[in-house]
């Protein structure tokens, strides 16, 4: 009885809470971990529904009945669609200062009748059948002309909200040194960072040697491409990225198709990639990531055909010789072949992307218990993979695995990875559980398919937050979270198609609009970085005041791809890590006639503060904090 | 069904919850308003021990009687959703209120309320900038010189410029937000 009176009052405040979440009504409340209270309020509705479905039924009889409540309800429920549309695009679109989008995007009471709306129209048909949601949604998937239609839909909702306004944010970050190398190549054949003002090759006298940046050389090598076609610019720069962006979604569907053969979740998958605010903005962004995801997946798929299939080329040997083969080392050699090209141009792209081999090598003795049919096949990868441990571990201890530097012996604690993984798309606490439901599933029901992409996530999840030597980011395991989305949708599945279509739409409709639209991780909320420092504005002022023979510029990562219009100029680098103290800069100061001084706000632990308050002092401000938005602190002195 | 009976028939759940809101809510702003900026215990209230105390105050109320109270007495159920709208309200106010207050510095001691010039003066507080955009300090128009700074201490010098006599100290911040409670600091001449 006491546990019952609990469980039911903490479940009315977990609908509070999951309420204020919804309609975002900003009550402040001050907990943490709202995503199990959110969890909570789910499970709780569910108990609810099947408490009071007579009372439902009831309700919903006489709505049904009655033609003209039920017409509303639809007119609320169109108006709801169109209030969540342009809430998500007027962030996408940057139309805010408009009077009635704006107006749209505040009022919080459409939201609610929506959701109570749909809950009603989804669940409940009318009399001819005609309304029910559900029915309509597989019939349309069902149907291979409107399916395909469905999916060119997709792909262009999700290639619009890559491409839309794509060169209107500044370069940031990362990207600076991979467009330097684009340039580099592009001019010079060799991945040679770019000297934007004197426009050549930088060469370090350090090293007695032109400045290298090579890594993932296939992306740096498709923007320049880009700019060969289309110039340089801040679009240009982004182009490979939306290609790959979009890539992914059309590669979804397949590969989702494959490991959950249906049609219906691979075509939800492939929306929720489309949607993905992560992805959005790893494809407006010109670095590597979004390149890997794809051909990660891609790669999956490939590994995982090359272990469970059989298949030996003419092309191999003699008869005798295939018969060999495919008794000893039973692998698809076609699909082989290709994994072993994907691995190589995976690992060019990222080094991380080879958790896949010893992720495999785990899910060999793995498949050997679970898929007894098989067992002589698991056999022999079990062997091959105990062998390929033994070499790997035999290299590292002699020191012959030149990235051991990445590895610490279960020294980190990097639990932000767990965020990272399982944010999307239904939220951290929900989607870790529908994945590890999925995950013990195929054990039980010895679904190797979905085994395997577990295995991999799982000891990905396990290596990062343990032993990768590195501070923990989302783009370092990005390429995991789409196996993630395959796995928690279908482990979301194994739970709906166990329930009544009625609990079955309640809590899909839930997940769906409140995880990826109206709360949790909104399209706009990742789309093109809030906040970043504007160097084309900030650096205006210098380059169009800028007198080569009176000025210097004092930079602190100098971002000199936007002072490119000046052909010459005198620079001196402030260094960084609080390496340039105050006697050096006036040291140098006093070699300048007069100049400019730059530096990025956010990056000001990199001075001295006594070099700061210096400049503070003495010179005049023209851009940065309490002036401007640009995040770039620009002086003039003389 | 009559008006009455349809709002007994709301489980009495849903009313005790609104309750342990109301005591969770006022409890957590009086007390993050006395130990943040009365008393200066802590920077802030620990959301991990605000969430405790709130999965407390369910367990504690599972115990009580409360339903059977709620159970018949339709005017407590009025009162008490009333309540809970009006705590919602005032909590939003407040916390508004309370991140109004945090743009601002906040002295909370200073060594001593005069001195010379070139003289080194310290203050304690919070809400002192950044180490980029650290704060500054005035005494009536003049700027003095900032020799040390922390996110919660500062040591500037008095300067020669500074006017002699009872001034403003002004802390400000880089959004021109000063410090909201005035402190007058006398600047007295050297003796030779």
């Amino acid at each position: 009885m006491l546990i019952k009176r609990f469980l039911n009052i903490l479940g009315f405040i977990g609908l509070l809470i999951f309420f204020n979440s919804v309609t975002n009504l900003q009550l402040y409340l001050p907990i943490n971990h709202v995503n199990i209270f959110n969890a909570i309020a789910l499970l709780y509705i569910i108990y609810l529904v099947r408490k009071y479905k007579k009372i439902i039924n009831d309700l919903a009889k006489k709505i049904t009945a009655n033609k003209k409540i039920f017409l509303i309800l639809e007119i609320i429920f169109v108006g709801g669609l169109f209030y969540f549309l342009t809430r998500e695009l007027t962030l996408v679109l940057g139309t805010s200062n408009n009077t009635i989008l704006k107006l749209v995007s505040y009022t919080k009471i459409p939201a609610i009748l929506f959701i109570t709306s749909v809950l009603l129209l989804f669940i409940f048909p009318d009399k001819k059948n005609t309304h029910n949601y559900l029915s309509i949604f597989k019939s349309i998937i069902s149907n291979k002309k409107t399916r395909l239609l469905v999916l060119i839909s997709i792909i262009t909702l999700g290639f619009g909200f890559r491409v839309y306004n794509l060169g209107t944010s500044d370069i940031r970050g990362d990207e600076f040194q991979v467009i330097g190398a684009a340039t580099g190549y592009l001019n010079t054949g060799k991945y040679y960072q770019w000297d934007w003002i004197s426009n050549k090759a930088i060469y370090s006298t350090t090293t007695d040697d032109y400045s290298v940046y090579d890594r993932a050389w296939p992306h740096t090598w498709m923007i320049a491409q880009s700019y060969k076609f289309f110039g340089i610019s801040e679009a240009s720069s982004r182009i490979p990225s939306v290609i790959f962006g979009t890539l992914l979604i059309v590669l979804t569907y397949p590969v989702a198709l494959f490991f959950s053969k249906n049609k219906n979740l691979a075509v939800i998958t492939t929306f929720l990639v489309a949607i993905s605010p992560a992805y959005i903005g790893l494809s407006r962004y010109a670095r590597m990531y979004i390149v890997l995801l794809p051909l990660f997946l891609g790669l999956a798929y490939s590994v995982y055909q090359t272990i469970t299939k059989t298949y030996v080329p003419k092309w191999l040997g003699s008869k005798k010789t295939r018969l060999f083969l495919e008794q000893h080392l039973p692998f698809h050699w076609g699909f082989a072949i290709l994994s072993i090209l994907l691995l190589y141009f995976n690992y060019q792209i990222h080094i991380n992307s080879l958790v896949i081999v010893p992720a495999t090598m785990l899910f060999a003795p793995l498949a050997y218990i679970i898929d007894v049919k098989n067992r002589k096949r698991w056999k022999v990868f079990t062997l091959l993979s105990v062998l390929g441990m033994i070499l790997f571990a035999t290299l590292y201890l002699t020191g012959n695995i030149y990235f051991s530097q990445f590895f610490t012996y279960f020294e980190k604690r990097n639990f932000q990875y767990l965020d990272f993984l399982f944010a999307y798309p239904f939220g951290m606490v929900i989607t870790l559980g529908l994945f590890l439901l999925a995950f013990l599933a195929s054990l039980v029901k010895k679904n190797i398919k979905i085994t395997f992409l577990g295995i991999i996530v799982l000891f990905g999840w396990m290596f990062f937050v343990y032993i990768a030597n590195r501070y923990p980011a989302f783009v370092y395991t990005s390429h995991l979270t789409i196996l993630v989305i395959i796995v928690s949708v279908i482990g979301l599945y194994t739970i709906l198609k166990k329930l009544h279509q009625l609990f079955a739409m309640i809590i899909f409709f839930i997940l769906l609009v409140y995880f990826t639209g109206l709360g949790g991780m909104r399209i706009g909320d990742r789309y093109d970085y809030q906040g970043q420092a504007t160097h084309s504005q900030a650096y205006r002022v210098i380059v169009d005041n800028y007198d080569q023979n009176k000025h210097t510029l004092f930079l602190q990562f100098g971002r000199t791809f936007y002072l490119r219009e000046l052909n010459e100029a005198k620079i001196v680098s402030m260094l960084n890590y609080a390496q340039y103290s105050l006697e050096d800069f006036l040291s140098d100061l006093e070699k300048a006639e007069s100049g400019w001084i730059a530096w990025e706000t956010s990056k000001s632990y990199h001075l001295e503060t006594s070099v700061i308050t210096y400049i503070k002092e003495n010179f005049e401000k023209l851009h940065g904090s309490g002036i401007d938005e640009t995040g770039v602190e620009v002086y003039y002195f003389e | 069904m009559k008006r009455n009976e349809w709002w007994k028939k709301i489980p009495s759940e849903l009313f005790v919850s609104f309750l342990i809101l109301i005591i969770f809510l006022l409890s957590f702003d009086l007390f993050q308003y006395l130990t943040t900026e009365f008393w200066w215990i802590q920077d802030s209230v620990n959301y991990n021990h605000t969430t405790i105390f709130l999965l407390f105050l369910i367990f504690l109320f599972s115990f009580l009687p409360i339903k059977k109270w709620l159970n018949k007495n339709t005017k407590l159920r009025c009162l008490i959703t009333v309540l809970f709208f009006l705590t919602l309200l005032g909590h939003q106010k407040y916390t508004n209120f309370y991140k109004e207050l945090q743009q601002h510095p906040k002295i909370k001691s200073i060594s001593k309320d005069w001195g010379v010039p070139w003289s080194w003066v310290k203050i304690s507080g919070k809400n002192f900038g950044e180490k980029w955009e650290p704060v500054m300090v005035y005494l009536g128009e003049t700027e003095t010189i900032i020799k040390k700074w922390t996110p919660k201490e500062i040591v500037f010098e008095i300067t020669a410029e500074a006017t002699l006599g009872e001034q403003r100290l002004r802390v400000v911040n880089s959004k021109d937000n000063e410090q909201l409670k005035e402190l007058i600091f006398e600047v007295k001449p050297h003796v030779n």
